[in-house]
């Protein structure tokens, strides 16, 4: 009986041309339960937004499918259906797109709105002259059927010559259509013929009564309307709006007898006239000067109350709604027709007409006043609200942005989980290299650690912390609990050996462990892996938050309803340390109560600040956001912005406030931003407190975990649901926290405490942050990556931090740095950092490569040390390991110590041409390097003759080639941890990339690895010809310029293999080409290995 | 008196043969004007199962119609037909776009001396009944035909009743209709159609 549906109601269902799929009709038949009613608006729902937020290079898809759908799940048609206004929507939208003119999707929706129309021929001319749809058949079948239902066969056919004579895809059809269509038009014949209905029965046209037609008068004196009132009665037929029925003789059986040559010059003209004639769409329905509902006081004009007859001037009316149609104005309709009237009487009876003013518009005066509209930014995505044929709100557009963005963060978050994993086995190793330090300095320092375990008694902290190790790492992992434990107890340990000489401060830095266990510990994982998407979702729920407070009074009284699970999110509770009573009665592992306290406390750090004068000042930056096309309220406003948020409506019984709500709510969201003095009191609050904090612990920690506090904006939840609670609960609230804006003290010493244990835990959620950044140089992103890391870089033996200023750099002088000194030598000046060679004055042999930066992030210790950590012993072959770096508070300077600093650019001056066997096996070294690089997930960026400094072993000669490398890469400050970094999508910016003069060569490029390759092509090429590589496109392939060649090359296969591969590595991993390139050379050179070797080695120009 | 309306009401294998022949005609016909593959004024209405029924006039459909269903009647008592299938060709492209299928079910152990059935004429109609019904109210999904579509080709060789291929169709929705029996023939339905994605 599942039939009976569709059976029963065929009647109601309008057959489809290309059929309905059964099963959705039987479903849509059966729909009077609201359960399929309500599927049924959420895929609506779907395509509208779909709809506004679409972003491939197709849009008519959407609508085409939306189209499609409401065919098939609306069989009945009707208004809820809404099939003509998506229809006339979708077609009117892509009518400005002309690319689609030709696309036979295009055509078949406007053949299916033809049938809607009124006067569909009028729409045929429409289509003919925009020029829609003429290269398919379809659209002539269609026309011509339209002409032959009206009986017009002459036309008919035209139209089926016409688009025969255009070849419309498929001719086929057309020739067939015209086969039947002339034969149906010639059985019609026939049969009218044999019934003889042939008679012509017609009237002139001239007999019949013609409506509103002017008479001619009769007789001299007065006018008298004649007799007969037909033929020479009338008086023109050509004036006045003279209807009559027209004399169609297809409504009478007669036909024309058919004149081919007139027809086929005549109806392609007309076809040709219509051409260029539409603006607009021809109106749909028959009615004539319909009302548009649109917004209201569209003309922007207030109406005085008091002006006399025309408040609003006819002009401005005209400009504010203009018809959609061509006026036609006859030439005469300028000169003014003085037609006689009676003049207006002084005064105005009582029962005159009503004044133009009232009639204007009724509603003038209950319509939104407001002046400067124009200069109104809105800060939600107007342009989208009406985009779709259901009107959106801008907060469902918002909860669409954030939705999409959600998932993509869950996305990142499944990719996150195999770092994750990873990062877990690093973990594993690092607690592996503790328990040995630890057993070590136990041996030292055994009283010492006593002394400290039976202060703290770490036992509780350390399991928390396991705790919540083992939910950060992997939930699936539990089993690996029990060795996470140890390691970090051993850690913890360890933390504190480190830090002996103060006792206080280890303990500070406990006690804030044993808050943020705390706080961890509670979470479920999901949170936990939700953390990264949190930095949006925290501003997002916080103002949602806020918006309910200043709505719904009752909400204000009940305190624990305060982050209500908006979106069906998990409240994004964790990181900023909501306190949560009952969770934390729970806890097993309840950390000792004073200890809470501080926490409760320390929230109060937030400013509160009445919003009074505060909402202008967003406007400007808003109104650039938006006119640079961005979609102003997004995320990344809040994100970006370091304005902590500050409770709307703080008093619930103050009626003022609730008001001020009211009006945000009820207007589009301007970004309140407080003033400058706030702000800055903020953040010196927050600097003081980490200084103080940190003061005690060693300086490099300060000065590294200083700029990320800088950086790092106050997480509002903070204040947001501290003040909220607490001026809800009482009025007084406000001193209370204002007067601790002052006095951060010491619970602020526990927060950035905190913070910092949160940045070493939560790495992973940083770096994935500022992967996606534009720019992977960019310092703060490195700062904010050096400051998350695992293993801080002053744990390093090599990593010095001083006191006080970068001592002057300057040419000549005489340095000091550390224990070693240095004379110092400029060699280049850099944006970023300046480059000097440093000879020991003492040891003459001794020189040094020394980079002083301006900043202060370390990143070129960093990379070193992370090739050194991952690279194991391969490391020495190609690396520096006498790499060192010295901190200062305004900069930092790295020290690279060799016996020698030749670069490579240096050495190729010394010859004319550098020898082709030393250039083999430089290029072999320099592939083994890269390829180590590689290994090693870090990328260079910058590989260059100027980055790269002969070996010692160069220049002893005494070592084997092929073990230790000849040259060693310098200069990090452009290189990326693809480890931390992997998002990285510009190329544009690497050195290597802007030195290439054919930027063309980057458009290949779909990695970061690939740039190094690049770098390694220009190097070599550089050594062998002398120059910059110059490459040329050749098909699919790159190849070398012209310009590179030089005579004497003995492998000049080999080379022209080389750069062949090197430039075209399409999508193969880079670690892969590379060693198959160094096979490649190493195969070709091993016949005469032994000459070359003496060859490249005994040249050595510089004895 | 008695036994005359036993026999009535009993159906024998002949019987059965000829009320499911009589079912193919004015079911093709029914589909030939429903899908109007002819025009409908060469259709005239008969009653018949209690419905009005077009049924073609055209004289060499007719006797192409009435040759197919003798022949289907010979074998719906031989036990040899199993399915009849009428299917619907474009005549531009000769491709397939309606395969209109009745399966036959046939009781082989019922012949001619065997004795009659028990189900009332009427409990049968009404079957029937419903299937046309059915047909008719394919138009719900059955997509829009050109009028350039002839019936299988089959048709202009009425003395020969070949068996043609199984002419599938491509790209189809298939959708059951209701099946009837008299017990001795079961007669299931079912109508294919092509899926077209264009416009």
């Amino acid at each position: 009986m599942a039939e009976a549906d569709w059976e029963l109601s065929k009647e109601n269902v309008q057959p489809l041309k290309q059929g309905r799929d059964v099963n959705t009709l039987k479903d849509v038949l059966a729909q009077h339960e609201a359960l399929s009613h309500i599927s049924i608006q959420e895929q609506k729902q779907a395509f509208e937004t779909e709809i506004r937020f679409y972003s491939g290079n197709d849009p008519l898809d959407v609508w085409d499918r939306y189209i499609k759908w409401t065919e098939q799940t609306f069989p009945h048609g009707g208004t809820d259906s809404n099939h003509l206004a998506l229809l006339e929507r979708a077609l009117k939208l892509f009518l400005k797109d002309d690319r689609y003119y030709s696309d036979l999707r295009y055509l078949g929706h406007w053949l299916k709105f033809v049938d809607y129309c009124t006067d569909p021929l009028e729409m045929f001319d429409f289509l003919n002259s925009k020029g829609i749809g003429v290269s398919h058949a379809a659209l002539y079948v269609a026309w011509a059927e339209r002409f032959e239902l009206l009986g017009n066969t002459k036309k008919a056919e035209a139209i089926l010559q016409e688009g025969i004579r255009l070849n419309a895809e498929p001719v086929e059809k057309l020739q067939h259509n015209l086969r039947h269509f002339q034969s149906r038009v010639f059985k019609q014949v026939v049969a009218s013929i044999a019934e003889g209905t042939n008679e012509n029965s017609t009237l002139e046209p001239t007999q019949q009564r013609t409506s509103l037609g002017d008479l001619k008068r009769r007789g001299q004196k007065r006018a008298m309307a004649p007799v007969k009132r037909v033929g020479s009665g009338v008086q023109s037929l050509n004036q006045g709006l003279g209807h009559y029925v027209a004399p169609a003789q297809e409504q009478c059986g007669t036909f024309e007898v058919f004149n081919e040559n007139r027809m086929g010059t005549q109806l392609v003209e007309e076809l040709k006239s219509t051409e260029k004639q539409w603006s607009t769409l021809p109106s749909t329905s028959a009615k004539e000067n319909e009302i548009v509902p649109g917004p209201w006081n569209t003309s922007g004009m207030r109406v005085p109350r008091r002006s006399s007859v025309h408040a609003i001037p006819f002009s401005t009316v005209l400009s504010a709604k203009k018809p959609d149609f061509k006026l036609y104005e006859e030439e005469s309709s300028h000169e003014e027709t003085m037609t006689p009237r009676k003049i207006e009487p002084l005064f105005t009876p009582v029962l005159s007409a009503r004044k133009p003013s009232k009639e204007l518009n009724p509603l003038t005066r209950v319509q939104v006043q407001n002046c400067n509209e124009n200069k109104e930014v809105s800060m939600y995505s107007k342009d989208q609200i009406y985009a779709g044929l259901r009107e959106f709100s801008f907060e469902e557009l918002r909860a669409e942005e954030f939705k999409k963005k959600y998932k993509a963060r869950m996305k990142e978050q499944e990719d996150k989980l195999l770092k994750l994993k990873q990062e877990k086995e690093e973990v594993e190793q690092l607690i592996h290299m503790a328990e040995l330090r630890m057993k070590e300095q136990r041996e030292h320092s055994q009283p010492e650690t006593q002394q400290n375990e039976a202060i703290h008694d770490p036992l509780p902290c350390s399991a928390i912390t396991t705790r919540e190790f083992g939910t950060d790492i992997n939930l699936s992992e539990r089993n690996g609990e029990d060795s996470d434990r140890n390691g970090l107890n051993e850690i913890a340990s360890r933390l504190k050996n480190a830090n002996l000489s103060d006792c206080t401060d280890t303990i500070n830095h406990m006690s804030s462990d044993l808050v943020t266990c705390s706080q961890m510990s509670d979470k479920n994982p999901f949170d936990y892996l939700d953390s990264g998407s949190r930095d949006c979702n925290k501003e997002d729920l916080e103002y949602e938050a806020q918006f309910m407070k200043c709505a719904d009074n009752s909400h204000l009284s009940s305190v624990s309803s305060l982050m209500p699970p908006f979106l069906g999110l998990p409240p994004a509770s964790a990181a900023f340390n909501i306190f949560d009573e009952t969770a934390e009665a729970e806890i097993q592992n309840k950390p000792p109560a004073s200890y809470l306290k501080l926490n409760t406390q320390w929230r109060r750090s937030g400013i509160l600040v009445p919003s009074q004068h505060v909402l202008a000042e967003g406007i400007c930056s808003a109104a650039c956001d938006d006119l640079d096309g961005i979609e102003p309220l997004n995320e990344d406003h809040f994100v970006s912005s370091d304005y902590p948020n500050k409770t709307l409506g703080p008093y619930p019984e103050n009626t003022c406030d609730f008001s001020r709500g009211a009006h945000l709510v009820s207007t589009p969201f301007h970004r309140n931003t407080l003033t400058d003095d706030q702000e800055n009191s903020i953040k010196k609050n927050c600097i003081d407190g980490s200084k103080n904090a940190l003061s005690s612990l060693s300086p490099i920690k300060e000065s590294l975990f200083d700029q990320p506090l800088h950086a790092k904006k106050l997480s509002p939840i903070q204040e947001a649901s501290e003040d909220g609670l607490s001026s809800a609960a009482t009025t007084s609230s406000s001193a209370v926290s204002s007067s601790s804006v002052g006095g951060l003290g010491t619970m602020s010493d526990l927060n950035v405490l905190e913070k910092l244990e949160l940045g070493h835990l939560n790495s992973c959620e940083t770096n994935s942050m500022n992967s996606t950044s534009d720019n992977p140089w960019d310092l703060e992103i490195r700062k904010q990556l050096l400051s998350s890391l695992l293993v801080p870089l002053s744990s390093f033996p090599e990593f010095h931090v001083e006191n006080g200023p970068v001592p002057t750099f300057e040419d000549g002088l005489e340095l000091t740095l550390g224990l070693q000194t240095f004379n110092i030598k400029l060699a280049a000046v850099h944006e970023q950092y300046r480059v000097f060679y440093g000879t020991n004055p003492r040891l003459s042999l001794s020189r040094a490569i020394i980079k002083v930066h301006s900043h202060t992030v370390p990143w070129d210790f960093y990379i070193n040390q992370q090739l050194k950590m991952r690279l194991g012993s391969k490391f020495n072959n190609y690396f520096s390991q006498n790499h060192s770096c010295y901190l200062f508070e305004n900069g930092c300077v790295t020290v690279d110590r060799g016996k020698n600093c030749e670069t490579l650019q240096g050495l190729s001056q010394m010859w004319e041409t550098v020898p082709e066997a030393l250039v083999v096996f430089l290029t072999l070294d320099l592939l083994a390097l890269v390829e180590l690089m590689h290994t090693a997930e870090i990328v260079h960026g910058g590989i260059a003759p100027e980055t790269l400094v002969m070996d010692d072993r160069f220049y002893e000669g005494s070592a084997c080639p092929s073990g230790d490398g000849l040259v060693k890469l310098t200069d990090f400050a452009h290189s990326l941890d693809l480890k931390l970094q992997s998002g990285v999508v510009t190329f544009m910016k690497f050195p290597t990339m802007q030195s290439l003069s054919n930027k063309e060569l980057l458009f290949g490029c779909t990695n970061a690895y690939q740039v190094d390759l690049l770098g390694i092509a220009n190097t070599v090429h550089f050594l062998l010809f002398g120059g910059e590589i110059d490459v040329s496109k050749q098909g699919s392939l790159w190849t070398l310029g012209p310009t590179s060649s030089r005579m004497e090359l003995l492998y000049l296969e080999l080379w022209n293999n080389f750069f062949e591969k090197i430039l075209n590595t399409g999508g193969a991993s880079s670690v892969s080409t590379l060693s198959d390139l160094r096979q490649t050379v190493t195969e070709v050179i091993e016949p005469d290995y032994e000459i070359l070797y003496n060859d490249a080695f005994t040249l050595m120009p510089h004895d | 008196m008695a036994g005359k309306v036993a026999a009535r009401e009993g159906i024998t294998l002949k019987g059965s043969a000829s009320i499911v022949s009589e079912f193919f005609n004015y079911g093709i016909n029914s589909i030939l004007y429903q899908r109007g593959i002819y025009p409908p004024e060469s259709f005239t209405r008969v009653q018949k199962y209690g419905l009005t029924m077009l049924v073609t006039t055209d004289p060499i459909l007719n006797n192409y119609l009435k040759n197919v269903v003798g022949q289907l009647k010979d074998w719906l008592c031989n036990h040899f037909v199993q399915r009849l299938v009428v299917v619907i060709n474009s005549i531009e492209t000769n491709e397939v776009l309606e395969r209109w299928q009745f399966d036959i079910e046939c009781d082989k152990t019922m012949t001619d001396n065997s004795q009659p059935r028990e189900k009332s004429e009427k409990a049968i109609q009404d079957e029937i009944r419903s299937v046309i019904r059915q047909i008719t109210a394919t138009v719900t999904f059955l997509p829009l035909l050109d009028t350039a579509l002839y019936t299988d080709k089959d048709l202009e060789v009425p003395e020969k009743w070949e068996e043609s291929g199984p002419q599938f169709i491509n790209n189809s929705e298939e959708v059951r209709l209701r099946s009837f029996t008299t017990t001795i023939h079961k007669v299931n339905s079912m109508v294919a159609y092509k899926k077209i994605d264009s416009f």
